[in-house]
């Protein structure tokens, strides 16, 4: 799984966080190191569409929430993910 | 570096600088300075740059760019110049031209310094080979087209290398003629050196590539509609 925005929604899914935290976050779980630039192309994608949201602060750092419709997307994603996953596992043990 | 993503940042379009500028400067304060996450800014700002500029814009300064690129490299790649000539040999059956052609480059090279100083830039074409219409003298022989271009940055040692190629050959004809071979060089030779056409069309063919580039990009579906 190397989709950007599908990886801040997996990290965000854990609780509210900022950008940096994101990054450490993402790099724990998925062993993936998002530079500034793709994470922001994908938090404001993801912005837009409405799957995430900014929380109230009053920092520079600026945290992100997953909304309702947000964690709706990524259950869909996540489970695709484990049809095509438990596929492949399947199939490799039947050869 | 942290400069040189500072300064890459400020290349994001305006109005996304303005949601997102503050939080992203602070995100790059808090990163590592590398540069691949430079080059990670300066990618993310083009990109954005991409999704948020309608399809003509996105063209035309992919045709700008294009054009830019081409005229620097027009710019600074050296003036060349090309003479050239063509010419037939022709061989009995058995005999080899390419073997021909070679012998007489090399009597040139040995024969005038200058054309030695240009072998690197010489090149020698094989055209075609056609059975020889002179079946008296040449029973089953080839006939086969040769080219050979002088290409250097200097015109008159173009021009120079051009010309002892062909007094060369033709000298070369009486020698081979001994060989049962017969060269002609085809009329006109091109001798008078001509600057080389890559380098004046430069900038048009980078502006023609930025063009295109520029139409498949603004083809391309954009991000903003699009679920994760």
């Amino acid at each position: 799984m190397s989709d950007p925005a599908l990886l801040v929604l997996a990290s965000l899914a854990g609780g509210d966080k900022h950008g940096y935290a994101i990054i450490e976050d993402i790099r724990r779980f998925a062993d993936v190191r998002l530079g500034p630039g793709t994470l922001y192309g994908a938090i404001t994608r993801l912005e837009q569409q409405g799957l995430i949201r900014p929380v109230e602060t009053s920092g520079r750092r600026q945290p992100y929430r997953i909304t309702v419709q947000g964690r709706r997307h990524l259950q869909q994603q996540a489970e695709v993910l484990r049809h095509v996953s438990n596929t492949a596992l399947r199939r490799l043990r039947q050869v | 570096m942290k400069r040189l993503m500072r300064t890459f940042a400020r290349l994001y379009p305006g109005a996304w600088r303005r949601r997102y500028g503050d939080e992203f400067e602070a995100l790059l304060e808090d990163s590592g300075a590398t540069w691949r996450g430079a080059l990670d800014v300066l990618r993310g700002a083009l990109m954005m740059h991409l999704n948020t500029r309608s399809s003509i814009k996105i063209v035309v300064l992919a045709t700008l760019i294009g054009l830019l690129i081409g005229a620097a490299a027009s710019f600074l790649s050296p003036a060349g110049y090309s003479a050239g000539v063509a010419f037939l040999i022709t061989v009995p059956k058995g005999g080899n031209a390419g073997q021909c052609i070679n012998t007489l480059m090399q009597l040139a090279f040995d024969k005038d310094q200058s054309v030695q100083a240009l072998r690197q830039g010489i090149r020698i074409e094989r055209r075609r080979s056609i059975p020889a219409s002179d079946s008296q003298w040449f029973p089953g022989g080839t006939t086969t087209e040769f080219s050979v271009e002088v290409r250097h940055v200097d015109r008159l040692l173009a021009e120079k290398a051009a010309r002892t190629l062909v007094t060369e050959i033709v000298e070369g004809n009486l020698r081979l003629a001994e060989r049962s071979a017969r060269i002609a060089v085809l009329q006109p030779p091109s001798l008078k050196p001509a600057r080389l056409l890559l380098r004046r069309f430069l900038p048009a063919c980078g502006a023609l590539a930025g063009f295109l580039l520029g139409l498949l990009i603004a083809a391309r579906p954009r991000h903003g509609g699009q679920t994760a």
